[in-house]
């Protein structure tokens, strides 16, 4: 046997224990219940919260789109239009702005948002005459600019 | 005045070069007793033109396995210090032995953050490189910007509320005419 003596039967473990965990520990803290104190929780917590983490930043870009589209619709329902007559007519017209910039201007501009509404209002009323319309009338104003791929 | 203190800080540096140099020949106890020597008799050289201030700090007592690691930072001192300030001078550059575990660069902004880096075991290249990094940051905190823009006023037509796009439920008011009176 080798550790014939109590000296020899004693363990010098790691010095740098305490400061891993408090590593872990320090993504913790603001968790909920023993797992923002107790290290066998805390891994098992901290593991998942990354792990949402790195998913959810797909997601993030996901959810932020349908918020921008769910307020854009609001703000043209309140001018007698939908959002996808809308977002047709704005790209017919070749207005560029994407959803985020429209939603901003719902916001913090609502006289601009109106504009674009009504563009957008005018352009669909000329696709209307075209389509159903006998074909003496001119073409409208609108209508005559070329949609840039 | 600033003449002075470089003059003073060049005949410094060549009598410590000259002691390194002359110390090596003798026992390791004798050369480090030396080093220790010239250490404390250090002045605070500083140029005060006050953009961004850097302290450096130095161990004192050095054993000779790692007598290697901390010569660099103490060629670095020596060499590098003086080129730095004179090219920085907007910079104030404080050079002090204290009794530290590890010699640091402590570089304090002019918004009040300040940022350490360990110099402890690397070399003269790799010091000055920290240096330049430090003097080209601004002292803003370094986490994650949540947006990569701002603005104080948001909103010039003002910010929609649920009674921009409403029309008065109420008429114009007027006021009261002559029949009425």
């Amino acid at each position: 046997m080798v550790f014939l003596t109590l000296p020899l039967w004693i363990r010098n473990r790691g010095p740098d224990r305490f400061w891993k965990v408090q590593d872990l520990l320090k993504h913790a803290r603001h968790f909920r219940g023993r797992k923002n104190r107790c290290y066998s929780l805390a891994v098992r917590a901290v593991r998942r919260a990354f792990v949402y983490a790195t998913k959810s930043r797909k997601l993030k870009k996901r959810n932020m789109r349908t918020l921008w589209i769910s307020r854009i619709a609001a703000a043209t329902r309140e001018h007698g239009m939908k959002y996808p007559a809308l977002i047709h007519n704005l790209t017919k017209s070749s207005v560029q702005l994407n959803r985020r910039v429209i939603s901003d201007l719902a916001i913090t501009e609502p006289r601009t948002f109106q504009s674009l509404a009504k563009i957008a209002k005018a352009r669909q009323q000329e696709g209307f005459r075209a389509a159903l319309g006998d074909g003496k009338e001119p073409p409208g104003v609108l209508s005559r600019i070329v949609m840039l791929q | 005045m600033s003449d002075d203190i470089q003059r003073d800080t060049e005949s410094l540096s060549e009598k410590r070069s000259s002691e390194r140099r002359g110390s090596l020949r003798l026992s390791a106890q004798t050369s480090l007793h030396h080093l220790l020597q010239k250490w404390t008799e250090l002045p605070r050289s500083s140029v005060r033109t006050g953009d961004c201030f850097l302290l450096t700090t130095c161990k004192l007592h050095v054993t000779e396995l790692q007598a290697f690691l901390f010569f660099q930072c103490r060629d670095f001192i020596e060499e590098g210090v003086v080129d730095y300030a004179k090219k920085n001078p907007g910079t104030v550059v404080y050079v002090s032995p204290q009794a530290c575990n590890a010699p640091k660069l402590v570089a304090e902004y002019l918004n009040g953050n300040v940022r350490e880096e360990l110099i402890s075991s690397k070399t003269q290249q790799q010091i000055s490189e920290i240096l330049t990094k430090l003097t080209n940051q601004s002292g803003l905190d370094i986490i994650r910007l949540r947006k990569p823009f701002h603005t104080d006023s948001p909103s010039i037509q003002g910010q929609w509320h649920p009674f921009t796009n409403r029309p008065p439920s109420i008429g114009l008011i007027k006021p009261p005419t002559a029949s009425t009176k």
